[in-house]
């Protein structure tokens, strides 16, 4: 029976809560509710009020209260409900867990998972799609998760929840029940900073993470019906990223497109396009391309929405020019 | 108190001095405040003191030297070097760092509690602010998520009356911050902060409570604070008169006249006192100098507990 | 109407042209076929004379600048009468169809912009072509606007791209050595399509012999020798009776008292460096545009091993005597037959004597070894009936005669030189003492 990419994080938290009693659940409406796209779903029932909480519309104190425990020992892993109000708990996130353990001296550490549905594709206007690394992407200290398959969002929790440094976990939402598969009894965790070859290929490298991962791989069959193999990267880990892999691929193909749902100005890909410039550069047969979402907030209309986001032909179609170069 | 106090002279002597970099706020004033409420606590009590608590870090056993070489951003301080001043701490002591977004160690506080409620642990989270911190979102979500679980978790305002320079009344609307409470659903208590004992008696009563399981309580004493907002501010904002009438009602000699009253001898007690501080002190002093700076590649160490 | 006086293809491999001077000035009346102005190309300096009658209305390409062939030198108005405009600085009335870039003054070397797209060479393209020893304009390239992409480098070499010659049996600086970086021709003649030769296919019963590294390097290095030197072969006959004398008589010795082994080789080496001597130009190098006539003569010996062919160098041998050229020789021989030369003794050569030995056949057309300019190859000694001059008379002998081919570079030695040498070389080996 597979199991859906949501239901992944459900059994993801389950499972760590049973092999741990310091773990515990905090944010809104995930206790009675079960979560607003069921992540949590049950667990309440399973585990009690005090590990699983629901808490008022408070996202300063949702990470702040993980963090005073984290520090003393427990392990919280706090909800925002969408990934666009963490926001709210920015000062919590920057400048308080990240520099918590610095400034103390390295005898503290902040043990939290900040989990928070993003992005797009599901009509859901300005703040119910926004994908928020790039806020924290520069901050040292923290650690930033993006899966893309129920495998990956299964073992990565795991992986994060049993990590002791504060890790932003980044759920596409547009995943949640569009993606699926079988996935194995046993404890499993995904290593954290650990990029994966999706798709072998020798003649260019998409480099990419969350929902765009699938619309690569959707590309990259066209692309080799037109004869060209694609290498599709899954980057997994954003902050840090694997940047062995990736020069590794690069240096292979020698032609490189970096995709992300986020928008191309400012994105992650600006930093792994540069870093490929400075230490692949004699590898380069032709220029770095980018493909993100238009410069623009994630609008709500469908045209908008289409005209906005990266999909399969833009990849193709961008894949093409790479390729002709 | 004596010790709080000639500490901090120290440390603006050697501000002055050149000796310590970076922002001091001195908390002479309001000694009474950290004293009479740490006073008694357990290693494994948490506190969250504010950037004019150097007093609270001293009491719940913070080497003074350490604290020192803290100050002057040596490798042998509480950060390492990596923060100045008071956003370090000991977890090891219960003593958290905070940051400089005000309010913010506040919902921190009320995790630890939630942590020892959790593990049902009879310790409690202190979290100092002063009156202008009660102004960001971060206390209003701290406290009412703490009044809805009764966490052991002890809220103490320190009001000097002014936020840097404004002044209470552009920082609200009330006279007493402990009215607040109200609104959390737990109770309020306003003390006179220069008056040790009072202190005492609210903190006490307050901490009791809280072990026992019945919940917070934000108390707030009224104080005053000698210097500017920190060392390089000249409180021009204030009228003399006020600070001649608050320094009047200092809470050391306040407590000398106590003790004297009760038959000690004050004299020989404030010589002892003053003797073991001037030691301790000069010791402190003479660590810190000598202590080492960091390094430079050292900032890059210490962000990760699994780096990658 | 406006004709034009247009740089003229003076020779098939002539690409570009200098106007070397205006013989008119604008605005000038000229008739037709009168001399307009003179330019100078590779091979020869010429006048070129007016299309038709007219004004010379614009002079598109200054003096001292090189333009390609075929490019607009200046605009004749054929229609206009005596008065024309003496506008020498701004070109305002004919502008017409004579708008080409080339008449933009600070750009002395006009590309089309087919050819700019085409030197448009990406990190990785000059990486590789630097390490393969590959000359990316000489190439076609299949990539945007025919830009030469790494597949077209690759499939242009004869070696693998990971390849990194470790030990090298042939001479360690040919191996190294650079196609020059002279403006190259575009790559055949316009019109022509590219030609794919056909791929060899395997049957059964074929046996598949798969590259050795030595057998790539060679392969390499031939083709890019071939490339880069433009060959030319002169042949001379050369008659060796005397050097046959020399032999019979010293060589048991030599060869029982010594361990020497007296080839023919030492003695075309003393001839060949004897000459080299004089004409100094055959040994040297290239490098870019320039020669380097080298001082120190350090003879290349080809020899052949199971591997395939392999050059050690015999230095200085302007300082060794013909016994100790013979010895060096013999060691070295063993040594390359073993495998056990050392860097040094397969580097820094500046001419080559190749030696096919018994079964050599009379002459041939040797290969340089880069980045030298000459190269000489001895044939098989034969008998033959020749005339001979006895007491100022002619008279009819039989005589040793062995073919010496010299393969020299023409681009930086003519034939009158190379012919000079090769005649000095066999004067040296007809009459030379060689000191035995």
């Amino acid at each position: 029976m597979p199991t859906t990419f949501v239901r992944a994080i459900r059994d993801a938290l389950y499972e760590e809560m049973k092999r741990d009693e310091n773990v515990l659940i905090l944010g809104e409406d995930v206790g009675i509710l079960g979560g607003a796209f069921k992540a949590t779903e049950g667990l309440l029932e399973e585990f009690g009020g005090e590990r699983v909480i629901d808490t008022p519309i408070s996202e300063a104190l949702i990470i702040g209260s993980a963090i005073g425990a984290a520090i003393l020992g427990l392990r919280p892993v706090a909800e925002m409900q969408f990934g666009d109000f963490i926001s709210c708990g920015f000062d919590q996130i920057v400048n308080m867990a990240a520099t918590l353990r610095y400034r103390h001296g390295g005898k503290a550490q902040v043990p939290i998972v900040v989990r928070a549905p993003s992005g797009a594709g599901v009509h859901g206007g300005l703040f119910h799609s926004q994908n928020p690394e790039t806020f924290f992407f520069s901050t040292p200290g923290l650690k930033i998760v993006e899966p893309a398959t129920a495998y990956d969002v299964k073992g990565l929790l795991k992986a994060s929840i049993r990590d002791n440094d504060p890790v932003i976990f980044l759920e596409h939402k547009f995943l949640y029940r569009r993606i699926q598969e079988d996935l194995p009894s046993e404890d499993y965790v995904v290593p954290l900073g650990k990029a994966l070859v999706r798709r072998g290929g020798s003649n260019l490298t998409l480099i990419t993470y969350g929902a765009m991962v699938h619309a690569c791989l959707s590309a990259a069959d066209q692309l080799a019906d037109e004869g060209a193999e694609a290498e599709v990267i899954d980057l997994r880990t954003l902050k840090p990223y694997d940047r062995e892999a990736i020069l590794g691929s690069v240096k292979k193909t020698n032609r490189v497109l970096i995709v992300h749902e986020d928008r191309k100005t400012g994105g992650i890909g600006g930093e792994i396009a540069a870093m490929l410039a400075e230490e692949a550069f004699e590898h380069l047969d032709a220029p770095i391309l980018r493909l993100g979402s238009q410069d623009t907030h994630y609008a709500f209309s469908p045209p908008l929405e289409e005209f906005i986001l990266p999909n399969t032909e833009k990849i193709v179609s961008k894949a093409r020019k790479l390729l002709e170069y | 108190m004596k010790l709080t106090r000639a500490f901090e002279d120290r440390v603006s002597k050697l501000h002055r001095q050149g000796k310590i970099l970076g922002g001091v706020y001195s908390g002479m004033g309001q000694e009474a405040i950290v004293v009479g409420v740490c006073h008694g606590l357990l290693k494994e009590d948490f506190i969250s003191p504010i950037h004019r608590d150097m007093g609270a870090f001293l009491i719940k056993g913070v080497d003074a030297k350490v604290l020192m070489a803290q100050l002057m951003g040596k490798r042998t301080g509480l950060s390492k070097g990596k923060d100045s001043f008071l956003h370090a701490g000991d977890l090891s002591l219960g003593v958290f760092g905070a940051t400089s977004m005000l309010a913010s160690s506040l919902p921190v506080a009320v995790g630890a509690a939630l942590k020892f409620k959790l593990k049902k642990e009879k310790y409690v989270a202190i979290a100092f602010f002063g009156e202008g911190a009660s102004s960001r979102g971060d206390f209003h979500e701290a406290l009412n998520f703490a009044g809805i679980h009764r966490l052991p978790v002890i809220f103490v305002c320190e009001n000097n009356f002014y936020a840097y320079s404004t002044p209470q009344n552009l920082q609200m609307a009330i006279e007493d911050v402990a009215d607040r409470a109200n609104g959390y659903g737990f109770k309020g208590v306003v003390c006179s902060g220069n008056d040790l004992h009072a202190v005492m008696k609210a903190a006490h009563g307050a901490i009791a409570r809280a072990r026992e399981g019945e919940g917070p309580t934000l108390i707030e004493c009224k104080t005053y604070r000698y210097h500017g907002h920190s060392e390089h501010d000249q409180p021009w904002y204030r009228p003399q008169e006020e600070l001649i009438e608050w320094e009047s009602r200092d809470p050391i000699p306040r407590f000398e006249v106590f003790l004297e009253k009760r038959g000690h001898h004050i004299d020989k007690i404030r010589k002892e006192a003053e003797d073991e501080i001037r030691q301790r002190i000069e010791a402190a002093v003479r660590f810190a100098e000598e202590s080492p700076f960091p390094e430079g590649p050292e900032a890059l160490e210490d962000l990760y507990a699994d780096p990658l | 109407m406006a004709q034009k006086v247009v740089m003229p293809q003076m020779g098939e491999s002539v690409v570009q042209g200098t106007v070397a001077k205006w013989l008119v000035k604008e605005g000038d009346r000229v008739k037709e076929d009168q001399p307009v102005v003179e330019v100078s190309t590779d091979k020869v300096d010429v006048e070129i004379p007016s299309p038709a009658e007219g004004v010379l209305s614009q002079i598109l390409v200054r003096e001292g600048q090189t333009v390609d062939v075929g490019t607009d030198l200046a605009l004749i108005d054929a229609g206009q009468a005596a008065a024309a405009s003496p506008s020498a600085k701004t070109p305002e009335t004919a502008k017409g169809p004579a708008e080409e870039p080339s008449a933009r003054p600070p750009e002395p070397v006009q590309e089309s912009s087919e050819l700019e797209e085409r030197r448009r060479l990406s990190p990785l393209v000059r990486r590789l072509s630097k390490e393969h020893g590959v000359d990316p304009a000489s190439l076609k390239g299949t990539g945007l606007g025919g830009r030469v992409t790494k597949d077209d480098i690759l499939r242009s070499t004869a070696r693998s791209a990971e390849e990194k010659p470790a030990e090298v049996p042939l001479n360690s600086e040919s191996s190294k050595a650079q196609p020059p970086k002279t403006r190259s021709a575009p790559a055949g003649p316009p019109g022509v399509a590219e030609y794919t030769p056909p791929r060899s296919e395997v049957k059964e019963g074929d046996e598949v012999v798969p590259f050795t590294r030595m057998r790539k390097l060679i392969a390499a290095h031939m083709v890019s020798s071939k490339r880069t030197a433009a060959h030319v072969t002169a042949v001379a006959e050369v008659d060796v009776s005397e050097i046959v004398r020399l032999r019979r008589e010293h060589g048991a010795r030599l060869k029982e008292k010594e361990g020497i082994e007296l080839t023919f080789l030492p003695f075309i080496i003393v001839g060949t460096v004897g000459a080299l001597k004089e004409y100094r130009v055959l040994n040297a190098t290239v490098l870019d545009d320039q020669i380097i006539i080298k001082k120190e003569i350090n003879i290349g010996i080809a020899v052949d091993t199971q591997e395939g062919l392999i050059v050690p160098v015999l230095h200085q041998a302007d300082e060794l005597s013909i016994l100790g050229i013979a010895k060096a020789i013999g060691e070295l021989g063993e040594k390359a037959r073993q495998r056990r030369l050392s860097p040094q003794e397969i580097s820094a050569g500046t001419f080559t004597v190749t030696n096919p030995g018994r079964k050599g056949n009379l002459f041939g057309t040797p290969i340089i070894f880069q980045p030298q300019v000459g190269i000489l190859r001895m044939g098989e000694v034969k008998k033959r009936p020749a005339v001979i001059e006895v007491n100022g008379e002619d008279a009819l002998a039989i005589r040793s005669l062995m073919y010496l081919s010299l393969s020299y570079d023409h681009r930086v030695i003519d034939g009158v030189t190379a012919n000079g040498f090769l005649h000095r070389t066999r004067e040296l080996l007809e009459k030379g003492s060689f000191g035995l």
